[in-house]
């Protein structure tokens, strides 16, 4: 318990950090929010000092000094409000961010999970048989794919399973071309998996390699522990040497990965998004960064920040639940 | 916690892999089952146009306020589909055709213009139009600025009056022929759901009511449809049911749904190379035509050395091949006319530079160097009282065509003794940052454009379009070069003040005089609009027999024009 109280506040502290680190990047970033959105009004004939200042306002830029405009910030944090997305205008961050999560979510985040498992499942067999077959070929194997270059590997595939041979769609969420709308129907349902199959295919193939080979490499180092090879002595079925003895031993590791990689998933995969048309959260952070998009960048970072502490504290529990040692805290 | 065996794991794997398998199968059915949806039945009774306006990404929220540009977070059709203009003026050849104002009378010294409003005309609700809806929306102009796109109150509008029920006329504050294409762009909005909304200019208008061709039909973030409007008040029109718009994240995305014919009309950039998988493929439907439609320029920034020298200006037009640029950076782009002005506005082009074009003359640039006291330096650059012409090129890194031009033109420069170093700027906004306010040696950029060639003359050099002191005019500079000369403004004023045309002709022969002599920046090339389009849904498209407008999606509101003249294919 006091091991969980500890982590809770050091996450407290770091939530805060973050948000303030958040607050201040933008800022420094050269240029102003108010003449990139002016410069893309071009041809509004002549804007007075007055309307540019009403823009100001509208934009939620003001001239207020920052710690004062540091207040403001953290108190409409508190409300929810992240103020008016400059390059979707007059659309509410919110609402920008809350139409391309599920997107994301939906697809990255099922992909890393699916590549996790996999990963860990094919770590755990491959050590298990090192030296075998399935070692000597699939370790190999696997380091190559994860070494081609992730947007060469999805427009390889798109150009062959969906140009070439038209398997799957070109790209995007789901069908837009036909009379198919998001709702709760068959057709669309049918149709966002149908398009989310081959981008889910390359990020999982482009992950896989990294769990297999930490899990690998962890399971190497068990195996040769006292403990496993009293497990064997005492006779116990091989699998359950496997699993119970080694693999969870060795998985601590991959679980602080899975931590990490879920956390980066809130940020989108801004490459599959561009290979594959695919909506998120990736494409909105480039456009924002693109248009000094102060509170849509800032919006973005803060999902990015909450995920990260999120998913951390959650690979913190599944730690203590695995591992007594730092339950007791007597590691 | 304890782990599963493996043997139950492996069969799970196993079945899980199965049915991910089978499912596969399912849906690859169901695709293709899909995708033959468009049955000859169904093509009979509507014609779909898919279309790819600009490829940025997916569509944010149902913006369909016609104040609010789509560079700006609009929607594309909101301006000239849903919602329409009294007059239009097309931007390709200045032709002004009467939409909401059945006819319209600019007085003899342009300084006022009468709307008669058209009968009969309907809001896609069902309610009528009136003369009450344009008041409406001139005064919802006057008092929310930001709505004011086109500038009509800071500008040109004095007042307007109501002769009769149904007439209109408004008065300027000075003389102004350009009133046409100020309200050609002044889209006008139903006064009985209008007047209840807050604040117009940041409104998102998700159900628009207009009186358009079309209107909304669904929208989502990765496509909207626009569908035919029955109330429309052009009896027939439009023929083709649906418009559909579809978000793309990068131009190669657009490039491949083109070539596998899932776009009806596209503005995307283009490539020779493209041409393989799109008009080889099919010559008989896909086509494209990329008519020019800007002047792209070397603009100078003529407050600092050694631009203020006419030799200097001189001397690197002579010295750079635009012949080069057009074989290795810009396939389209045809070298400019020396007086800046395109090949659409061939009309207003001074006789005797009608077929007036740039030489290319290395040995003819280092003569006009000398003669202004430039000496060789020991590095083969020219230098004048121990300044090396030496001087940055700015452009947006990943403009590609930019910059492979300004490569060419880097090359052709040193040959020249001049050192002129490519300076790719991160982002867009920061380079336009720059030009705004002055911040800049040179750089390559457009030119706006506009029905006649005095819009794009009168924003390159009016000087009271340029910045001043490091601050950008408001609203933005657009004379980026710095260009200021009683001559030149006299001249652009004498168009603005006068009806007759033959008047207008003479003063703007006079600023091509000044333009080719003097030199206030560099022509180099036209830059095209993308126009991409497949005949297989639907026919009537504008191309080089039948250029009527420029064919991109997103030119509002020709963009309508040109779908009333498309009929679905047979």
């Amino acid at each position: 318990m006091r091991h969980l109280l500890r982590r809770i506040a050091f996450y407290l502290a770091a939530l805060w950090a973050s948000v303030t680190i958040n607050f201040i990047l933008p800022r420094l970033m050269p240029g102003d929010p108010v003449q990139a959105y002016v410069n893309r009004l071009r041809g509004q004939g002549t804007i007075t000092q007055a309307t540019l200042d009403a823009i100001r306002l509208q934009l939620g830029v003001s001239n207020d000094p920052l710690w004062i405009q540091y207040f403001h910030y953290l108190g409409n944090l508190l409300r929810g409000e992240l103020g008016i997305a400059t390059s979707h205008f007059p659309t509410p961050v919110v609402q920008v961010i809350a139409t391309d999560l599920p997107w994301t979510i939906g697809l990255v985040g099922v992909a890393s999970i699916i590549s996790f498992l996999l990963g860990t499942l094919l770590g755990v067999v491959v050590s298990w048989k090192r030296n075998s077959w399935v070692d000597t070929v699939v370790t190999p194997l696997l380091t190559f794919f994860s070494a081609i270059p992730y947007f060469w590997l999805a427009l390889g595939l798109l150009y062959i399973f969906s140009f070439n041979m038209g398997i799957f769609p070109l790209g995007g969420g789901y069908d837009a071309l036909s009379d198919i709308y998001p709702g709760w129907n068959l057709d669309f349902i049918l149709s966002v998996l149908l398009h989310a199959i081959l981008p889910a295919l390359t990020v999982v193939i482009s992950s896989i390699s990294g769990w297999v080979l930490g899990m690998r490499n962890a399971m190497v180092t068990t195996l040769s522990e006292d403990y496993v090879l009293l497990a064997r002595a005492k006779g116990l079925p091989e699998r359950r040497v496997m699993f119970t003895y080694a693999a969870r031993n060795a998985i601590l590791p991959n679980i602080t990965g899975l931590g990490m990689s879920l956390g980066f998933v809130v940020g989108g995969a801004l490459l599959t998004e561009m290979v594959f048309s695919y909506p998120g959260i990736g494409f909105d952070l480039l456009t924002a960064i693109r248009g000094f998009d102060y509170s849509l960048i800032q919006g973005i970072f803060l999902m990015i920040a909450i995920a990260m502490l999120t998913a951390n504290f959650l690979s913190d529990i599944v730690y203590a639940l695995l591992d007594p040692r730092v339950r007791h805290e007597r590691g | 916690m304890a782990l599963r065996p493996f043997s139950r794991v492996k069969g799970k794997v196993q079945l899980t892999l199965l049915s991910l398998l089978a499912l596969l199968v399912v849906l690859s059915a169901c695709q293709s089952g899909g995708s033959q949806g468009q049955n000859p039945q169904q093509q009979n009774k509507q014609t779909t146009l898919n279309i790819l306006a600009s490829p940025a990404g997916n569509f944010s929220s149902a913006n369909f306020n016609p104040y609010i540009s789509p560079n700006a977070g609009g929607m594309y059709g909101a301006q000239g589909m849903i919602y329409e203009t009294l007059i239009y003026v097309n931007r390709y050849n200045g032709e002004i055709k009467p939409i909401l104002a059945s006819d319209y009378k600019l007085s003899d010294d342009v300084k006022s213009i009468t709307f008669t409003i058209r009968q009969g005309v309907k809001w896609s609700d069902g309610q009528p139009f009136s003369a009450d809806d344009v008041k409406f929306t001139l005064d919802m102009l006057k008092k929310y600025p930001a709505t004011d796109t086109s500038g009509l109150w800071t500008t040109l509008i004095q007042d307007y009056a109501q002769p009769d029920a149904n007439t209109i006329k408004v008065n300027f504050k000075n003389a102004d022929a350009t009133a046409t294409w100020l309200f050609s762009q002044t889209y006008i909005v139903p006064k009985h759901i209008w007047e209840a909304k807050s604040n117009p200019a940041t409104d998102k208008n998700e159900k628009p009511v207009g009186t358009g061709p079309y209107t909304l039909k669904e929208f989502s973030p990765s496509a909207y449809t626009l569908v035919k409007n029955p109330n429309y008040w052009e009896s027939g029109k439009p023929e083709i049911a649906q418009l559909r718009y579809i978000a793309t994240n990068d131009n190669t995305a657009a490039m491949l749904r083109l070539s596998r014919g899932e776009i009806d009309w596209a503005g995307v950039g283009w490539d020779p190379k493209f041409d393989a998988n799109f008009v080889n493929k099919d010559p008989k439907n896909y086509h494209h035509w990329f008519e020019s439609n800007n002047t792209v320029m070397l603009y100078l920034n003529l407050t600092k050395f050694p631009f203020d020298i006419p030799e200097v200006r001189q001397a690197i037009s002579t010295a750079i091949n635009r012949e080069e640029i057009k074989q290795k950076a810009a396939p389209y782009g045809v070298p400019a006319n020396p007086t800046g002005l395109l090949p659409a506005h061939k009309d207003w082009i001074a006789p005797e530079y009608q077929n007036a074009s740039f030489t290319h003359d290395t040995a003819k640039a280092t003569q006009l160097l000398e003669k202004a006291g430039f000496t060789k330096g020991s590095d083969g650059i020219y230098q004048k009282d121990g300044k090396r012409l030496s001087f940055n090129m700015n452009v947006p890194n990943g403009w590609a065509d930019w910059q492979s031009a300004l490569a060419v033109i880097s090359d052709n420069l040193k040959a020249a003794g001049i050192e002129a170093k490519p300076n790719a700027m991160a982002s867009p906004e920061i380079y336009s940052n720059a030009l705004n306010t002055g911040n800049y040696d040179t750089a390559i950029s457009w030119t706006n454009k506009g029905p006649s060639p005095f819009f794009f003359l009168n924003d390159w050099l009016l000087s009271s379009n340029t910045w001043d002191q490091g601050k950008a005019a408001n609203g933005g500079a657009t004379n980026w070069q710095h260009w200021k000369d009683s001559e030149t403004d006299n001249l652009l004023h004498q168009y603005r003040t006068t009806s007759d045309k033959e008047a207008q002709k003479k003063a703007l022969y006079g600023i091509q005089k000044i333009v080719v002599e003097k030199l206030p920046s560099i022509p180099l090339y036209y830059n095209v609009s993308w126009f991409e389009y497949s005949t297989k849904n639907a026919t009537g498209w504008p191309d080089k027999d039948n250029p009527y407008a420029y064919g991109s999606p997103f030119d509002a509101p020709d963009c309508t024009q040109i779908v009333l003249r498309l009929k679905p294919a047979a």
